[in-house]
């Protein structure tokens, strides 16, 4: 079993993941905080989640668009642009070359970023 | 701080140093780390800039500047060895502005950083405490005073008819100017920015009829005395706003915050919420318990919100559809998901355009306001040039000046 990533790994990770985790899809808030749970990332409350959406948003790496949901009120949907893939590309090589300084070959908490990269 | 930004030209000069403790101590702790004026200047350009443009705390810019400190010295050990005792200037290998960036740039930097870690950084609480209205009223009665020796003068010459209404405008003028601060700032986070700028524009139009009531009926006694004694006037209102400024304590300038969240209604909510044994309470009332809670979130989040100045209120009611969309599909509360609505408030990121856009909003108004007035005044005086209608002449020009240097900005910006 995988040790747990530390809490202050996954805050400074939250960028990144969040670009790799739209990288394969659009997704609205609580379908990213979801799948980077899934992904063994852990689940950010929305107090993490939004503020780092929004400065994403602001830095033109995300777009959204409110859409109609199926069953409910209208969610806000984000979808990466051309920029935030090629951060996502810059933030899988920069976690190639820590996890490289390391000295570890494949690092275990890495396989879960570049899955979600991907 | 990121300390690798690239190296640019110095840029020094003209830099008005804040002069009240604790600056002065601070600036010299700055110089004195490699015995730079230069690097001097540079941090009291961080600290006007923190203060007055991104309305930091005084302790969160001390903060910043003592950060900076050691990364000055480690940059000139030698320097920093002859330290405050040395009596001449030294040139540092590298500039401040080299090392750390341009003061505007370092301070909105650190001002993003304390925002993207939903840093309590910030003063948000009104500028008009009980306080600084006692003291702002006579102060600016003060000026007012010397404003209108200084008409009366132009338009009257050395002898002029004097009136109770006459030396009463200065007061009364400022007297209104603070309470449509004072009524803007209680009421701007509380409302739309739009319904809060409409409600203080009728009360200026309120006030304005008012004091031209009063005004007309202190219109007697009448009697002719030289122009120089307003001068008497206006230092009188400065004595009177010296004596309240050494008569008030340093305790009662502490900022009134009636939104703190230990003394709020959601706190005390809270606290009954913790109180309520679990399972003594039914499905409904558990429901809206948790409803109720859910909407002094989202009203302490829009006080919040507001009160930062950058948030626009479409920005704010977006970020709220989707806390509650989110908190909804987490089968949680707003509070469990997104913790205090005023952390959440000062993370999410602002955009600087808008308090630039409101304030170019407001002096294009008093432009049009002004421009109004000295048609009016010229009609009155058939058309022709006076003294009057020559100052709001010049007084429209100044309200265009600087609704030109706010498009400026705006453009700057973006």
């Amino acid at each position: 079993m995988a040790d747990p990533i530390p809490a202050e790994w996954i805050r400074a990770l939250l960028p990144a993941a969040i670009l790799a985790a739209l990288a394969e899809q659009p997704l609205h808030g609580y379908g990213i905080a979801q799948a980077l749970g899934e992904r063994g990332l852990g689940t950010p409350r929305g107090g993490s989640l939004y503020p780092v959406l929004g400065r994403l948003e602001r830095d033109d790496l995300v777009t959204s668009d409110w859409v109609a949901g199926d069953s409910g009120p209208a969610k806000k949907q984000y979808t990466i642009t051309a920029a935030g893939r090629e951060r996502a590309a810059a933030d899988r090589r920069a976690w190639h070359s820590a996890a490289h300084a390391l000295g570890a070959d494949v690092p275990v908490h890495a396989t879960a970023l570049e899955e979600t990269a991907r | 701080m990121n300390d690798s930004r690239a190296p640019e030209e110095p840029r020094m000069e003209g830099v008005p140093l804040p002069d009240r403790e604790p600056f002065p101590s601070l600036l010299a702790r700055v110089r004195a780390a490699r015995g730079s004026r230069a690097d001097e200047d540079w941090a009291g350009r961080v600290i006007t800039a923190l203060i007055l443009r991104h309305e930091a705390t005084v302790d969160a810019t001390v903060g910043a500047i003592e950060e900076v400190i050691p990364v000055l010295a480690d940059a000139d050990p030698d320097l920093a060895a002859h330290g405050p005792s040395s009596p001449q200037e030294h040139e540092p290998r590298l500039t401040a502005v080299q090392l750390l960036g341009e003061p505007d740039d370092f301070a909105r930097e650190q001002a993003e950083a304390w925002h993207e870690a939903g840093s309590a950084a910030f003063e948000d609480g009104p500028l008009l405490t009980p306080r600084t209205f006692l003291i702002a009223v006579p102060g600016l009665a003060a000026g007012t005073s010397l404003l209108l020796l200084l008409s009366q003068l132009l338009t009257e010459g050395l002898q002029i008819t004097m009136s109770p209404g006459l030396l009463a405008m200065p007061l009364v003028l400022a007297l209104n100017l603070c309470l449509v601060i004072a009524l803007y700032e209680r009421i701007k986070p509380l409302l739309p920015f739009a319904a809060a700028a409409a409600i203080t524009a009728g009360s200026v139009v309120g006030l304005a009829i008012g004091s031209a009531l009063l005004f007309s009926i202190m219109q007697t006694p009448r009697f002719t005395a030289g122009t120089g004694w307003l001068l008497p006037l206006a230092l009188g209102y400065a004595a009177i706003a010296g004596a309240l400024i050494q008569l008030t304590s340093r305790r009662a300038d502490g900022r009134d915050d009636p939104d703190d969240p230990a003394g709020s209604p959601a706190a005390s909510m809270t606290a009954v919420v913790s109180r309520t044994p679990s399972g003594s309470t039914s499905t409904t009332a558990d429901q809206s318990l948790s409803a109720a809670r859910d909407h002094e979130w989202e009203r302490r989040f829009r006080t919040a919100a507001r009160r930062r100045s950058d948030l626009p209120e479409r920005q704010i009611e977006d970020a709220l559809a989707e806390a509650r969309e989110h908190a909804r599909e987490a089968w949680s509360g707003l509070d469990e998901q997104f913790g205090s609505p005023e952390d959440f408030a000062r993370a999410l990121p602002g955009q600087p355009s808008t308090p630039l856009r409101r304030k170019a909003m407001v002096q294009l108004g008093a432009s049009l306001a002004v421009l109004i007035v000295l048609i009016v005044q010229f009609a009155q005086s058939g058309w022709t040039w006076s003294m009057p209608v020559f100052l709001m002449a010049l007084w429209l020009v100044a309200c265009v000046l600087t609704l030109l240097g706010s498009v400026r900005e705006l453009r700057a910006l973006s």
